[in-house]
């Protein structure tokens, strides 16, 4: 279809030319499947299998890629029971399509919400094709080796060979059999568990990669929208006469509350944006600050129960941790082109059936008349869920007839966010004469905008912590607040695992006790004390550490796996530098250890950002914090060494993107305590120090 | 509106626009090179980092106007096919993880080789500590740019 097809099919990425080669595989990016005239012809078993008469063998990824390498995963599980080479696979990316499941991401759910299905889809795949073999050639030789598929070829144990596209042909006339094919054991797996690299590499090492801005539109516009600073503000009244004087602005228009400026370029739209005069109802909230929030919790904290007997030492702490934009890389976008009464959008989201469905619904055209084409993702990490922008996009495409690009700017992204919550904890514990851990209660708030969150009036409920403690108590909350909320990578677990592994570590402190072998000693999960056991064993937990640095520890389990994380800090001129993180992860099965890999080592960088440095605060009812600068994120210089270990003798893929958060920031405050004697309770540490 | 010639890639590129525009809408809009990403629009992400005479320079805070007939090089110009060792070595370590930010950090990186054959882990923190990875490939980008100088690290 287009040039960047035709060399993605001819540039087989053979990257591999380096160091550890012979252990990577390498696959192609692929747009579109081909041509329409050879369709009649073409295997296609199922929504995920494509194999054409010219032998190319064609894999549809229904779930979007937001940095998460399910392009490359999920592929790798339909080829592994395909029985293909992963050289020869090409991947396509499905817009919304019946047949392949929910596409949407979230909860770490890519892998394990469609790791039986996909293997399903490959091995019925093969199946047929065997079948069309065995009507070629006869049965023959044991089952499990009759045919072998390398390179566009299918090959017989007889030592017959067939070109792979006329076989599939064959195997296009059979009927789709019934019931569960035969899977693989896990012995025979040649593709799940290889190291392997993106698909989209090559592209996006060359420019050629689209992600949501990057498609070009004959003739299409872009809009942007100024919006109300408060949440709960709008724009009361708007005078646009300098905006019409900037050429290339073709309408000026109320949007959701602010008022979107259209214009023929990107610049123009700016532009037209900042000319506008703008008087704002700036609504409910327009005093509303950090401080008065924080006060909301100081006001909500509860008695504690008294500590039991043999309590020798009680320790209390508040904690704090702010507001989180998600901050993804590229700013929420997308286009919509309404044509007549169907549709096409253009869209970098975590959920296409929602895109589409919130496309409809404002367009007014049934979900079936929009197609969807779901573009690589410039970051996640929950955002995209969330429908905002493509509903205020569709508002302002209903007023044209060509493609409307909607750009929310990057200060439009981070203070019109749906936040992780701010989150304020209260805690009491004790430890006994002898420093044994007795008691551990917690009361865990949340601000909570959206019903996220726990109750109004919150009482004591069992302890939720992973260690055997003999009393203890925890009881969520909620406060009041404006300011929307949404997912924000692995959840409540983002904060709620750092205080917990942080509190355990001040009980620890207090006791006298070894913060690892107290949690070896104490655990509840048996995944957990094994990745306990090998980080202790990786980093050398116990080396006397140099004057100046600090070891700490902390671990987590959720979404199918389970991870520990030992942090190596060291203070440098009063400022800490995490310079080494150990992380060793149980993940049942490990489709793609060198996607494994980059998941842990991202996710320690995203806790090592917001534990250090990220944040956003409430001034005047809305966020004040812009772009990266005010924000605060983690540079090059933060970024430590990340070893990951990885422990996958399971049977059950457990999921990625989200176990390497929860631990990581309590691994660095814990290691900071360990360096310094200072217990970092109010993140981020650059807004409230140590 | 004005008419400029600017220098894009080794070849000569008519672009008519307002004298203020950002090159970086300019590249996009204009050219339809989408290699150069928005990230931020203030020059604090480095998204848009491409070469003009040589150094890294953030697209979105030059004008059109400003960028005259200096030699403005995109990922899309860094090799003819793909194959800059920079290019290459993102590919090997395997890099990118949502990818958005990785042009950017490629040309940082091309700016820095140019000037220093085998730069040391500091200068590769100091050059390119402003160009953000919101995924944290941080620690991949720093040994793709080791092995692209030939080192061992």
């Amino acid at each position: 279809m287009s040039a960047t097809v035709d060399l993605t099919r001819r540039t087989f990425l053979v990257a591999s030319a380096g160091v550890g080669a012979g252990l990577v595989l390498g696959c192609r990016a692929e747009t579109h499947v081909g041509g329409e005239a050879s369709e009649v012809q073409d295997f296609k078993p199922n929504a995920f299998v494509h194999i054409g008469s010219d032998s190319t063998v064609t894999i549809t990824v229904a779930k979007p890629d937001i940095g998460q390498g399910v392009r490359t995963s999920l592929a790798m599980i339909v080829a592994e029971e395909l029985g293909v080479d992963w050289e020869s696979v090409h991947v396509r990316q499905a817009g919304v399509e019946p047949g392949v499941g929910g596409q949407g991401v979230g909860g770490s759910g890519s892998i394990r919400g469609t790791y039986g299905p996909l293997r399903e889809a490959g091995a019925t795949a093969a199946m047929m094709l065997q079948q069309a073999a065995d009507a070629k050639w006869g049965k023959g030789g044991p089952s499990a080796a009759r045919i072998r598929i390398e390179k566009g070829m299918v090959i017989h144990s007889s030592g017959k060979s067939a070109k792979l596209g006329d076989l599939a042909v064959e195997a296009a006339k059979l009927p789709i059999p019934d019931g569960k094919p035969t899977l693989k054991d896990k012995s025979e797996f040649s593709i799940i568990g290889k190291p392997t690299r993106r698909v989209d590499n090559k592209d996006v090492v060359t420019g050629k990669a689209k992600f949501g801005l990057d498609h070009k539109h004959a003739n299409k516009v872009v809009a942007t929208i100024e919006r109300a600073n408060a949440f709960g503000g709008r724009a009361a009244s708007f005078d646009d006469t300098e905006t019409k004087k900037i050429p290339g602005v073709v309408k000026v228009m109320e949007v959701g509350g602010g008022v979107a400026v259209v214009a023929s370029n990107t610049w123009a739209a700016l532009k037209g944006r900042e000319a506008l005069k703008v008087t704002w109802d700036h609504g409910p909230n327009a005093t509303l600050s950090s401080e008065e929030l924080r006060g909301r919790f100081t006001a909500s904290i509860k008695p504690f129960p008294d500590m039991p007997a043999g309590a020798a030492k009680t320790v209390e702490a508040t904690y704090e941790l702010p507001y989180l934009s998600h901050a993804c890389m590229e700013p929420m976008n997308c286009t919509v082109h309404r044509k007549g009464d169907t549709a096409e959008i253009w869209v970098p989201t975590q959920s296409p059936e929602g895109m589409r469905g919130s496309a409809a619904r404002v367009l007014g055209i049934p979900a079936e008349s929009i197609k969807v084409n779901v573009t690589l993702a410039g970051g996640g990490f929950g955002r995209r869920g969330g429908g905002d922008f493509i509903s205020e996009c569709a508002a302002i495409a209903k007023e044209f007839d060509i493609p409307v690009q909607l750009l929310w700017t990057r200060a439009d992204d981070m203070q019109h966010d749906a936040y992780r919550p701010l989150n304020f904890h209260a805690l009491k514990g004790a430890v006994d004469a002898s420093g044994e851990l007795l008691a551990y209660y917690h009361q865990s708030f949340e601000a909570g905008g959206r019903g996220r969150g726990g109750a109004q009036e919150p009482s004591w409920a069992g302890l939720r912590a992973a260690y055997r403690i003999p009393n203890g108590g925890f009881m969520r909350g909620r406060i009041e607040s404006p300011v929307p909320t949404g997912a924000w990578r692995s959840v409540e677990n983002s904060y709620s695992i750092f205080v917990m592994e942080s509190f355990f570590d001040e009980l620890c402190a207090a006791g006298g006790k070894d913060p690892l072998r107290t949690r070896l000693a104490l655990i509840t999960d048996e995944r957990v004390k094994r990745t306990l056991e090998m980080a202790g064993e990786k980093a050398e937990w116990g080396k006397t550490m140099p004057k100046g640095w600090g070891r700490g520890v902390a671990c987590f389990n959720g979404y199918g796996s389970a991870i520990t994380q030992i942090a190596d800090v060291e203070i440098v001129n009063g400022e800490p530098f995490v310079r080494r993180v150990v992380a060793v992860v149980d993940c049942g099965v490990a489709i793609n250890p060198m996607g494994i890999e980059a998941q842990i080592q991202g996710a320690t960088v995203d806790a090592i950002a917001t534990t250090l440095f990220a944040g956003n605060s409430i001034e005047k009812g809305g966020v004040p914090e812009s772009t990266f600068h005010d924000f605060g994120w983690a540079k090059m210089e933060d970024a430590p060494r990340v070893e990951v270990h990885i422990i996958a003798d399971g049977n059950t893929p457990g999921g990625m993107g989200e176990v390497g958060f929860p631990a990581a920031g309590a691994a660095v405050a814990n290691a900071i305590f360990a360096a310094t004697g200072k217990r970092l309770r109010n993140l981020p540490m650059r807004v409230h120090g140590l | 509106m004005a008419k400029y010639t600017l220098n894009v890639n080794g070849a000569q590129r008519e672009v008519e626009a307002m004298p203020d525009t950002p090159l970086l809408w300019v590249l996009r809009d204009n050219l339809d090179l989408y290699g150069a990403k928005y990230g931020c629009g203030v020059g604090v992400c480095g998204a848009c980092s491409i070469l003009v005479d040589g150094r890294a320079t953030r697209s979105c805070m030059l004008s059109v106007e400003d960028a005259g007939d200096r030699k403005i090089t995109t990922i899309e110009g860094l090799s003819k096919n793909g194959d800059h060792p920079l290019q290459k070595a993102w590919v090997e370590e395997d890099v990118p993880q949502c990818g958005y930010c990785q042009a950017g950090q490629i040309m940082a990186a091309a700016a820095l080789l140019s000037e220093k054959k085998k730069p040391t882990d500091k200068e590769i923190d100091e050059a390119m500590g402003h160009q953000v990875c919101r995924c944290g490939t941080y620690e991949r980008i720093r040994k793709a740019i080791h092995t692209a100088a030939g080192g061992t690290k």
